[in-house]
């Protein structure tokens, strides 16, 4: 299993160095100036010029990437334009809010979503069916920034239960931390719930069809068993992967729930960095959320062994 | 049984979290602590290098001036104690207050405000001039420094007491000795409040903390002059990217003053008791339309008067906002309300809309239906409105318009194109400017009129304004108003740009804020939470 994780990680390589690569040449070719930013309408011609020579901007895109793919094979991800502040150090405190949003969202996603997808398999056609996959279709279709503004406004405004923005990292103290988390998570958990309610309902519908269930029901064993035991382990896989590619999107995409709620995370400093033209850490943030991409997958591929022994590396 | 054993715990652990939360939330309204919800992110804290507003908004809580207006546009001392010029003009003295120090620690020296001088004199139109004009700027003594020009120079101290951007902060020498092209990496100022770096998150929060060896002055605070006094011990500016969540956390107590509430919020948050919702920028926003002068057809002066006979400017303002306390129509190229914001606009040129005669006017131009490319900022509450009015006006008297819609971003690099439009160039845009620098002739970018190189976006000509504006620098200051009327008669007679009126921005902060000082510049001394 070792070489084989050494060889997936290997194999990272040329996908992030073609990531840079593209990344680098659309930035650059996308019409925006930071230095007319920076400046704004006050700055004469020669004012920009300057800037740019002082961002280093005035050099040639060629050279301009060697500088930068240098720094980072040295570890260095570079300096925001704007800030001065190492774009590892930007990383880093904006990270966190969105990883541990996102494995809060995913967490309380496979809580609910599952049992809800195997009931509904176990009483696949009758009302529950009915009624659980009619809520997956309404959860699914609900805008995400109309669920925050309505949770917003009845938990935060009305009730004043739960804070209305920001977030607290876990050394604030449990209750900051928690009372930061409810609302954006719950959220975002809507959509995963309806989506991994739906996948788990079909695969589990899909194995409990198969042959050895029924042979696992002629035997007597208890209904409760049959769906937890062999159900659910057999249609794990696909729940898993599916788990994975969701929790890999909500890294990147978790952007509205990050402005609705304003937290500080990892997609809106990629926003932020679009609109700036703040090139270094838009290069930084895409460099490490495709590195966090492929961990995950690679982890999602490793777990399969964990449900199917016929798996292995 | 067990179930329900189970969920009445839960039920306990829920309230138990909800009433930390709630802890948690009346905690947030300490009075220590003010928060203030900016209308953009601070990017940049040194204000000298960045232009934008937000660097400057910051430059007042770090930073002290030598100068300052009070709220009659009257100049006063603020870090000076006292000065002297000399009967030609030509000699001025200054004596620093005593007891002035920088967050470090360190006393403030002439030697520090000769060098911030110079470094914002290499940033600044009117601190360009004046280093210009100087012979000299030097330290005489610990606490004294002297400017000695070589001619009169109508504006030393107006200068020295500019609000606009840049305004000259004045910082410690080592740190002032940067050129004013590169950035600096402290933020040590002898203002009222000190930076928190370490606290800084952008595109979240900036934190200043009360500093306490600041010596505000004995005057009562006016505008910005007089004693500078920290009231609250921490300042956070949060940067809350959603209105809706912005106005949702004021409405909740998390921040005491939003900066820009949403328009559409505006009823809500006038309803709620514990709100106030008023304007406090005095003069507001200058809408205004800018051409490119160096392409056609609006090389043309006959072109951009046919346009300027489209414009009604309570047209313009409507769509910014329906409540029309907000707006006032102003023919002023100066803010209606500042010292030159005078109506001098000829009836038949300008301001009522005549779509008949607009057309008359731009067949007599030679136009011959090129196209026109219109900049359009989408992702702006200000000028995507203006555009789309702009854009009806346009099309009504027969022009050839392409409306080029994108973000504000790209839209200002744009605007800095001078290529013709075949090569990806742009013919006209829509724009805002706030009243500190567009109320002065000379520091208004838009009525730079020396063509290429030595004028803004769109690059007008016109040598008699050019002219104009180097007299009124030169002018002493009892001559400065009739020099600018003169320059608003030209720019009104060459079309140099139109003028779409003044809107005030409405902000919003909680009952329990007192002390507010009403300015262009979000100001935070003064301020009291009760």
């Amino acid at each position: 299993m070792l070489a084989y994780i050494l060889k997936r990680l290997l194999a990272t390589i040329p996908v992030m160095a073609t990531v840079a690569v593209i990344v680098f040449m659309l930035l650059h070719l996308t019409p925006g100036d930071p230095a007319a930013l920076i400046g704004g309408d006050l700055a004469t011609p020669e004012d920009l010029r300057r800037i740019r020579e002082q961002l280093g901007l005035e050099r040639p895109i060629a050279e301009q990437f060697l500088g930068w793919l240098w720094q980072v094979l040295q570890g260095d991800l570079g300096t925001s334009l704007f800030n001065q502040m190492p774009v590892a150090q930007l990383i880093a405190q904006r990270i966190e809010p969105t990883l541990i949003i996102g494995l809060t969202i995913m967490t309380f996603a496979v809580i609910v979503a599952i049992p809800l997808g195997v009931i509904a398999a176990w009483k696949a056609g009758s009302w529950i069916d009915q009624l659980i996959m009619t809520l997956a279709v309404i959860a699914f279709s609900m805008p995400i920034f109309l669920i925050g503004y309505l949770l917003i406004f009845k938990f935060s405004v009305e009730l004043k239960w739960f804070p209305v923005r920001g977030y607290q990292p876990m050394s604030s103290g449990p209750a900051k931390f928690f009372s930061h988390l409810v609302l954006p998570s719950l959220t975002v958990s809507f959509i995963y719930i309806a989506l991994l309610t739906r996948m788990t309902r079909a695969t589990v519908l899909d194995v409990l069809n198969q042959d050895y269930m029924r042979t696992a029901r002629a035997k007597g064993m208890a209904t409760p068993r049959i769906l937890a035991v062999h159900a659910l382990k057999n249609a794990a896989v696909p729940i898993v992967t599916m788990v994975g590619i969701g929790l890999s999107s909500l890294l990147g995409g978790i952007v509205v729930t990050e402005t609705v709620f304003a937290i500080p995370g990892i997609g809106r400093l990629m926003i932020d960095a679009i609109i700036r033209r703040d090139f270094p850490i838009l290069q930084g943030v895409i460099l490490v959320l495709s590195a966090l991409y492929v961990l995950i997958n690679l982890l999602i591929d490793l777990s399969y062994s964990l449900f199917d022994p016929r798996i292995r590396y | 049984m067990n179930i329900r054993i189970n969920f009445a715990r839960a039920m306990r652990a829920a309230g138990v979290v909800i009433a930390t939360s709630v802890a948690t939330t009346a905690l947030a309204q300490d009075k220590d602590t003010f928060r203030f919800a900016a209308a953009t992110d601070i990017r940049v804290i040194d204000p000298i290098w960045s232009l934008e507003y937000n660097s400057r908004n910051h430059g007042y809580l770090v930073y002290d001036t030598l100068f300052a207006y009070d709220s009659k546009f009257q100049i006063k001392p603020q870090m000076v104690d006292s000065w002297t010029v000399s009967d030609d003009k030509l000699h001025y003295k200054f004596k620093l207050r005593p007891g002035l120090t920088w967050h470090d620690g360190a006393p403030v020296t002439a030697a520090d405000c000769v060098a911030s001088i110079k470094r914002w004199g290499q940033r600044d139109s009117i601190g360009q001039a004046l280093i210009a004009t100087a012979g000299e700027i030097k330290a005489t003594g610990t606490d004294t420094f002297e400017i000695v020009l070589k001619e009169p120079f109508g504006h030393v101290l107006s200068a020295l007491a500019k609000t606009g951007s840049p305004v000259p902060f004045m910082m410690p020498e080592r740190i002032a000795r940067t050129s004013g092209f590169e950035q600096i990496k402290e933020a040590i100022g002898s203002g009222p409040f000190i930076f928190a770096r370490d606290e800084w998150m952008p595109g979240d929060k900036a934190v200043y903390k009360r500093f306490k060896g600041y010596k505000p002055r004995s005057e009562p605070s006016d505008f910005m002059s007089g004693g500078k006094i920290a009231n609250v011990e921490r300042m956070e500016w949060v940067f809350i990217p959603s209105g809706a969540t912005a106005a949702a956390a004021l409405m909740a107590g998390e921040v005491d003053w939003l900066e820009h509430p949403p328009s559409d919020l505006l009823p809500t948050l006038q309803n709620d008791k514990d709100i106030t919702v008023r304007a406090v920028d005095p003069f507001g926003m200058q809408t205004m339309i800018r051409f490119n002068h160096i392409h056609p057809p609006f090389d043309n002066e006959k072109v951009r008067h046919a346009v300027l006979q489209t414009i009604e400017q309570g047209e313009y303002l409507r769509v910014l906002s329906d409540d029309k306390r907000s707006w006032e129509p102003c023919r002023s190229f100066y803010f209606c309300g500042t010292r030159f914001g005078r109506d001098l606009a000829p009836e038949q040129l300008l301001f009522k809309k005549n779509l008949d005669e607009a057309k008359k006017t731009l067949a007599a131009s030679g136009y011959k239906g090129e196209k026109v490319v219109l900049l359009d900022a989408v992702d702006d509450a200000i000028l995507h409105p203006v555009t789309v009015v702009l854009f009806d006006n346009l099309k009504a008297i027969g022009m050839n318009v392409e409306l080029r819609a994108t973000d504000g971003a790209t839209i200002f690099a744009l605007m800095l194109k001078q290529e013709p439009i075949a090569q990806g160039g742009w013919n006209i845009g829509p724009q805002y400017a706030d009243s500190t620098n567009y109320s002065v002739p000379f520091l208004n970018n838009a009525l730079r009129a020396g063509g290429v190189g030595k004028a803004s976006i769109g690059w007008p000509k016109n040598e008699a304004i050019e002219a104009l504006r180097t007299a009124f620098l030169k002018a002493p200051e009892a001559e400065q108003g009739a020099i600018a009327d003169k320059i608003q008669q030209e720019a009104y007679t060459a079309s140099l740009y139109g003028l779409t009126g003044q809107y005030k921005q409405l902000t919003a902060y909680r009952k329990s804020v007192d002390g507010l000082i009403d300015s262009p510049i979000p100001l935070f001394w003064n301020i009291r939470k009760k």
